[in-house]
């Protein structure tokens, strides 16, 4: 079960004795699949072949590179199989099925293996995937957004142009035509939090459905996998900096609304807990959630973009060895020469 | 001691062989340099103008430029135009002075011709005939009045706003209602293949054709330039236009009253124009028509 | 290092391939990664490039008994500067055409890490026809570089060489931006890297 290549993955304490890596990792892409399950009623079946291209994709770019670099091949961890779910999870809904693959080799071989291969890369590769997307076909990436269906007809969408359907996203509709033209579009303010909780609300494949991604996110804190800190600060400083921010005045701004729309709780909970890229001693978990709750909120608010939470976790990714040499837990052996 | 003195004397005599060379190359040089730049302006404001070498301009087409002081007595300031006026068959100039309301104060002839009016030391030299000390005066901005025949065909506004980097210099071209007639980009230093794409056609080329009305609410959006306008923008370029005959039309009427697309990757720059040009509009509508309502009430002869 | 024992010819090709300012030595990395957006630009600072190191270090290799060691480095901004300006002036008068073209690029060279590096390692050592093959190299290296760079980040950016459409689409829009400079200037990196690792595998079965 153990092979030698899995010594190699993590450092991290949440690798606990009798926990192996693959455990953990298909563990994760179980509490992945419900909100896909969701997606598939929100925006049609083509959601289901996106993600399935981009996993696909990233597990055949996984073998091959690690092939190309004379690396041991180890697609069975798992860890492809996440990136490419997470992948396919910030990518919208209505986009051409080419495009995850793009998106696949750029996230794993270029993010993951070039960088120093599992366990080394600096950047979340998922995202890194999506930043290259976002750059390269701006239109598809922004504009590709589709109505949730109110009808249970999964095939609604499947071989229609993206234009004849597309719509816009809330944080799109909140940022250029403000907060009445959000109530105009998605109802009143009750049904917002209520349709936006479940998950019925234009977005990205994964991100739209905060209550199934609390679920995965509250299961994987259950076994241990993943610690509260990241998430909680995340969340909370979203809520913060938008509510002290983000309205017209200060302390005015919605942190509820905030915290529903975006990609906050697919982000906090699955993206931003990456072991790789995240920071493993508590105060630093701790600042590393709040820094990116804090330029997320920055993005959003003064950024060209709408969304930020993407550009956010690849921010603070790089500042974790300084977070980590920051709060480096004391040594208890006596120090050198003493 | 004497190492100090050694490096002090090295560097003075290095930087005065560097400041030699650098100032008898354009001592050498500045006349050729001048008289290009002289070219250059012609040339950008035919071409603004729609005139090419093929397409050449008529000859009842003259070009007058109007040059604005502004002049300081103590704590006042009033403003000093100097205008060209008919004087006999040929051109003669004229310095005529408002107060910053727009009322007219004084006028006075100066002795210049047409082409010592476009040196910059002439025209100083002639106006510090008529404007004696203590009064003062700086040189503010010119303008270029094309005229055909008997009309005004188009205004043209050198000009320069802060860019990326440095100063973009700008030539302007508006029509008698201010609408603009083109943008010309003459001097910039961007960063190229970023900034610097200002100067392509298909930038450039966006804020011909939009209104007045239109340039007072102008904004740069960040959105993916649509295929069909960058192809209309460029169809001056290709040799062979791509867009079928009727389609023209239709095109430019889409995206008159639209924003300017913003440059990819140099989204500072396209902002940077855009509001430099917007200002330039404002302002410059303003003036003139100030200008003009001076000229007209007290009957000046101008020759624009 | 000893004044050189290379001929005209290594010392051309020397900068080109093993001392290559972009992939070797990774020098002049802004404009490596800022301009090198199209072919034409990559050509056009090459020439500029070119010119001002081969004026320069032709300049410093002259003089370079009289500068008092302390202060080389101000004594090679100002010669820089001023070949730098000289160029300017003496295209803005005399060759208008170029200048309208070249004029941005040449104004960007004072503050190149290539050419003041190449002073110091080399012209301030060697004689005056060495330094100039030696910044003939450099500039060429340097063209060669930027031009290659141009060609990946044109054609997969916009689908063009040289202005002209070569594609028919603009395929990966990635390629145009400042990030893409960065990830091209790796990836050429890395395979300089690659051919140094055969060529030296094949001279040492040899």
């Amino acid at each position: 079960m153990v092979g030698a290549p899995l010594l190699t993955v993590s450092v991290s304490p949440h690798v606990k004795s009798g926990e192996s890596v693959e455990k953990i990792m298909w563990t994760v892409v179980a509490c992945l699949l419900p909100p896909l399950i969701l997606s598939i009623f929100i925006f049609g079946i083509q959601t289901l072949i996106i993600t399935a291209i981009s996993v696909a994709s990233c597990v055949a770019a996984e073998a091959l590179s690690q092939r190309l670099l004379h690396r041991p091949i180890t697609i069975k961890d798992g860890s492809a199989a996440i990136t490419g779910l997470l992948l396919a999870y910030v990518i919208p809904p209505g986009v051409p099925y080419w495009i995850p693959i793009l998106g696949a080799v750029m996230a794993i071989y270029v993010a993951k293996h070039l960088l120093g291969g599992i366990g080394f890369n600096i950047f979340n590769p998922a995202l890194i995937g999506r930043a290259f997307l976002m750059a390269t076909f701006p239109v598809a990436m922004t504009s590709a957004w589709l109505p949730p269906i109110r009808d249970a007809a999964v095939f609604k969408y499947m071989g229609s142009g993206i234009d004849a359907v597309s719509t816009a996203t809330p944080l799109y509709v909140l940022k250029h035509y403000g907060a009445s033209a959000l109530m105009e579009k998605f109802g009143s303010m009750s049904t917002i939090y209520g349709d936006f909780f479940v998950g019925w609300r234009p977005g990205c494949i994964g991100e739209t459905s905060a209550l199934l991604l609390l679920i995965g996110g509250l299961f994987l804190m259950y076994k241990r996998y993943i610690t509260w800190h990241i998430p909680v600060s995340v969340i909370v400083s979203v809520a913060f900096f938008t509510w002290v921010f983000g309205g017209e005045r200060l302390f005015m701004g919605n942190p509820l609304l905030a915290i529903l729309s975006g990609g906050v709780f697919l982000g906090a909970f699955f993206m931003a807990t990456d072991y790789v890229t995240s920071p493993s001693q508590v105060p630093a978990k701790l600042i590393f959630g709040a820094g990116i709750g804090a330029l997320t909120v920055l993005i959003r608010l003064k950024g060209g973009y709408p969304e930020g939470v993407c550009y956010a976790i690849l921010l603070m990714n790089p500042l974790v060895p300084a977070l980590e040499g920051w709060f480096r837990p004391k040594r208890f052996a006596p120090q050198k020469g003493a | 001691m004497k190492q100090i003195i050694r490096i002090t004397v090295g560097l003075t005599v290095s930087c005065l062989i560097a400041a030699l060379v650098m100032g008898s190359v354009f001592v050498i040089t500045d006349k050729a340099k001048k008289h290009n730049e002289h070219v250059d302006v012609q040339e950008t404001v035919l071409g603004l103008l729609g005139y090419t070498k093929s397409h050449p301009a008529p000859s009842d087409l003259k070009l007058y430029s109007l040059y604005r002081y502004i002049l300081t007595d103590a704590d006042t300031s009033t403003l000093g135009y100097v205008l060209p006026v008919l004087k006999g068959d040929g051109v003669g100039y004229q310095l005529m002075v408002m107060d910053l309301d727009g009322q007219f104060i004084h006028q006075y002839p100066l002795d210049m011709t047409p082409e010592k009016a476009s040196e910059a030391a002439e025209r100083s030299s002639a106006l510090q005939e008529v404007v004696k000390p203590p009064k003062t005066f700086v040189y503010a901005d010119a303008t270029i009045v094309a005229k055909l025949g008997k009309k005004r065909l188009a205004y043209l506004l050198p000009g320069e706003f802060p860019g990326f980097k440095t100063f973009i210099h700008v030539m302007l071209a508006l029509d008698p209602s201010f609408e603009i007639l083109g943008l010309e980009i003459t001097e910039q230093e961007e960063d190229p293949g970023l900034g610097a794409e200002i100067k392509q056609d298909y930038f450039k080329n966006q804020f011909k054709g939009k209104s007045f009305e239109k340039v007072k609410d102008l904004h740069v959006v960040k959105e993916p330039l649509p295929d069909e306008y960058k192809a209309y923008l460029e169809s001056k370029k290709a040799k062979a236009s791509p867009i079928p005959e009727g389609e023209v039309e239709a095109i430019r009427s889409r995206y008159q009253d639209k924003d300017i697309y913003a440059l990819t990757g140099a989204t500072i720059s396209s902002k940077a124009v855009t509001d430099g040009v917007k200002n330039m509009v404002a302002k410059f509508a303003y003036r003139i028509n100030r200008l003009d309502t001076v000229i007209s009430s007290r009957h000046i002869p101008v020759a624009f | 290092m000893p004044a050189t024992t290379k001929t005209n010819f290594e010392l051309v090709s020397n900068g080109i391939l093993n001392e290559n300012p972009i992939f070797r030595l990774a020098l002049s990395m802004c404009p490596a990664v800022g301009i090198s957006t199209t072919v034409m630009n990559g050509i056009m600072l090459g020439i500029a490039v070119l010119f001002v190191q081969v004026f320069s270090s032709c300049t410093i290799a002259a003089i370079k008994n009289y500068i008092h060691p302390r202060i080389r480095i101000p004594t090679y901004t100002l010669t820089i500067a001023t070949w730098v300006t000289v160029i300017d002036l003496v295209l803005a008068a005399y060759m208008p055409a170029a200048y309208k073209e070249m004029g941005i690029f040449v104004k960007l060279i004072v503050a190149f890490a290539i050419i003041t590096m190449r002073l110091e390692t080399f012209a301030c050592k060697n004689s005056v026809p060495a330094s100039f093959w030696d910044g003939i190299g450099m500039g060429f290296g340097f063209m060669f570089g930027m031009v290659a760079l141009g060609f990946v980040r044109e054609l997969l950016g916009m689908g063009t060489i040289l202005g002209y459409d070569v594609l028919g689409f603009r395929p990966l829009l990635f390629f145009v931006l400042p990030a893409a400079g960065f990830f091209c200037v790796g990836i050429m990196m890395a395979m300089f890297n690659y051919m140094e690792i055969v060529y030296n595998r094949k001279r040492r079965a040899r």
